[in-house]
């Protein structure tokens, strides 16, 4: 008993990512493999045909995934079965936090760039047009995506926790809620609404880096400007999702 | 082992525990016993901290329980009546969960598996509840953890099954593990106990040895109850009637379980006075 670390072992969190990957993310993981074989497939017709939309879009089911990460609580049965492994609370959130995140970004980028790498050998063949190159997808950019991914995925990730039901939909109610709360007092401070409501949209939009058709820019002000607005948002989430998780109990 | 002290606990606003106190001490198997709704799931969740209390203690080999530390959870094992297994093969499922418990047992596993007649090569999904049920409750006495908790164990089990399991239970205990086995199925795994406990809407009637209990109360059949003196508790049956008495020569005598719950839980006044008195004088020598 003493012997045991009841905060935090790497070999618990290898099984319980072993678990993890096993039980609850293996239909997720290969959607995400069919739609890298869709790249595969729209590269060898379409050579120019944005590999960064089926990415976005990877990234788009990533955070309905973890929207619903913790679903399995709300079964008695799963819930019990999760809770009872032997492995610490911090461990267990930590591993879905990590599977949901880093681990999904990770796999959308790997299986993107084996989809390019795929199709380019496909084209050697089939076609001698040049197809984009791998160093278009492999830029900077990614890291922005990955902020913007982490950003999202954080709200997502605590709506998981927070809606017992229909969490995606409700937490993308709770997020335009908030928004509308956020201009409707700040335009009530300043007095000025409809300047002041143009002005908060523009600045959304820059602090994503977008420009004025939605299409994501890579300028350096805006990745700077993201990265001090966008650390303490998710941080403040994970905290608060962890201390909900910590108080997950299994009714019914 | 495991301690509940002063425990408060209800659903939204519903009380289902008032302050309760019960210990379930090691070397001791415990029927668990009480009407459907009494509180005995709901108490085995808060033992496994699947449920945190509004306020009191409940604790397992020193763990707090609602903290789900992975020292507690890797030496006890909950069996819940309903369960859930994961898809995969009973060989990759001992694979991924065993490593979890240090003490697991890989030759009892294997020997129990093969009592029950499963092959590991089997998806756990294919597998009807029974043949779960049975599976799981060989991964639960193999993991030898020191505290077992086991919700209907024998449900779903057919009768071969049934007699190996309870086999199996005796056999698994040893002077450090405490298994608390709650049932309606009492006539099936009853020589198995040693202790009783017996709840009833959210409150403990009776915790003690069954050798206590045997030596205080008596249970017989008679055909009339002219010639019976302190009759503590009596139901009409086929040719007479059951009884419950006082046993005053302190002789152990046979003890039908499930007319002694019936007895219980409609809590006539003149019994509950002495299984009171036989509570008094277990908790004065610090056992029960």
């Amino acid at each position: 008993m003493e012997s045991t670390n009841n905060r935090f072992s790497f070999n618990r969190l290898w099984l319980l990512g072993h678990i993890s990957i096993f039980y609850e993310w293996r239909s997720s993981l290969m959607a995400c493999g069919v739609i890298a074989c869709l790249i595969v497939f729209t590269r060898l017709f379409i050579p120019y045909f944005s590999v960064a939309f089926w990415f976005a879009n990877m990234l788009w089911v990533g955070i309905y995934l973890a929207s619903n990460v913790f679903a399995d609580l709300r079964q008695t049965d799963k819930g019990s079965y999760f809770l009872l492994i032997p492995a610490s609370i911090e461990e267990k959130y930590f591993i879905r936090w990590l599977v949901s995140s880093l681990g999904f970004f990770l796999f959308a980028v790997v299986s993107s760039v084996l989809a390019i790498l795929i199709s380019q050998i496909f084209a050697l063949f089939v076609q001698v047009q040049p197809v984009l190159e791998l160093s278009e997808f492999l830029t900077t950019g990614l890291l922005s995506k990955l902020a913007l991914f982490i950003f999202f995925h954080a709200i997502f990730f605590s709506g998981a926790l927070w809606f017992k039901k229909h969490n995606f939909s409700k937490t993308i109610l709770s997020v335009l809620a908030v928004v509308a709360l956020f201009i409707f007092f700040s335009t009530m401070i300043i007095r000025d609404t409809s300047v002041e409501l143009f002005d908060f949209l523009s600045l959304f939009m820059k602090i994503q880096g977008m420009d004025a058709y939605g299409k994501i820019i890579l300028h350096p002000d805006a990745f700077q400007l993201n990265t001090l607005i966008f650390i303490p948002i998710p941080i403040m989430l994970y905290v608060i999702s962890y201390f909900k998780f910590r108080k997950t109990e299994i009714r019914g | 082992m495991i301690r509940i002290n002063r425990l408060m606990f209800g659903y939204d606003r519903q009380t289902c525990f008032k302050e309760i106190n019960l210990d379930f001490e090691p070397g001791r198997i415990y029927g668990f016993l009480g009407k459907n709704g009494a509180g005995k799931t709901t108490l085995f969740k808060l033992m496994s901290g699947l449920l945190i209390p509004k306020s009191g203690e409940c604790s397992v080999i020193g763990y707090a329980s609602a903290d789900k530390k992975p020292g507690m959870l890797q030496d006890m094992f909950f069996v819940p009546e309903s369960f859930y297994l994961p898809k995969v093969t009973l060989k990759k499922y001992v694979i991924l969960h065993a490593p979890f418990y240090p003490k697991f047992d890989y030759p009892m596993f294997n020997s129990l598996l093969d009592q029950f007649e499963l092959e590991k090569g089997r998806h756990l999904h294919s597998l009807s509840y029974g043949l779960k049920k049975r599976f799981l409750l060989a991964f639960a006495l193999a993991s030898n953890c020191n505290v077992l908790l086991l919700d209907e164990p024998t449900n779903g089990l057919d009768i071969p099954a049934k007699r190996i399991f309870r086999k199996m239970l005796i056999s698994a205990l040893n002077e450090k593990r405490t298994i608390v086995i709650a049932t309606h199925q009492i006539k099936e795994i009853e020589n198995a106990f040693d202790s009783l406990v017996i709840i009833d809407q959210g409150r403990i009637l009776l915790n003690s040895s069954i050798e206590k209990i045997s030596r205080t109360l008596q249970c017989e059949t008679v055909s009339s109850l002219q010639d019976i003196q302190s009759c503590l508790f009596k139901e009409k049956v086929a040719g007479g009637y059951s009884i419950i008495t006082e046993n005053f020569n302190e002789i152990e005598s046979s003890m039908d379980i499930e007319f002694l719950f019936n007895a219980v839980t409609n809590q006539p006044p003149e019994l509950m006075e002495v299984l009171h008195k036989i509570q008094e004088k277990g908790a004065d020598n610090g056992i029960y």
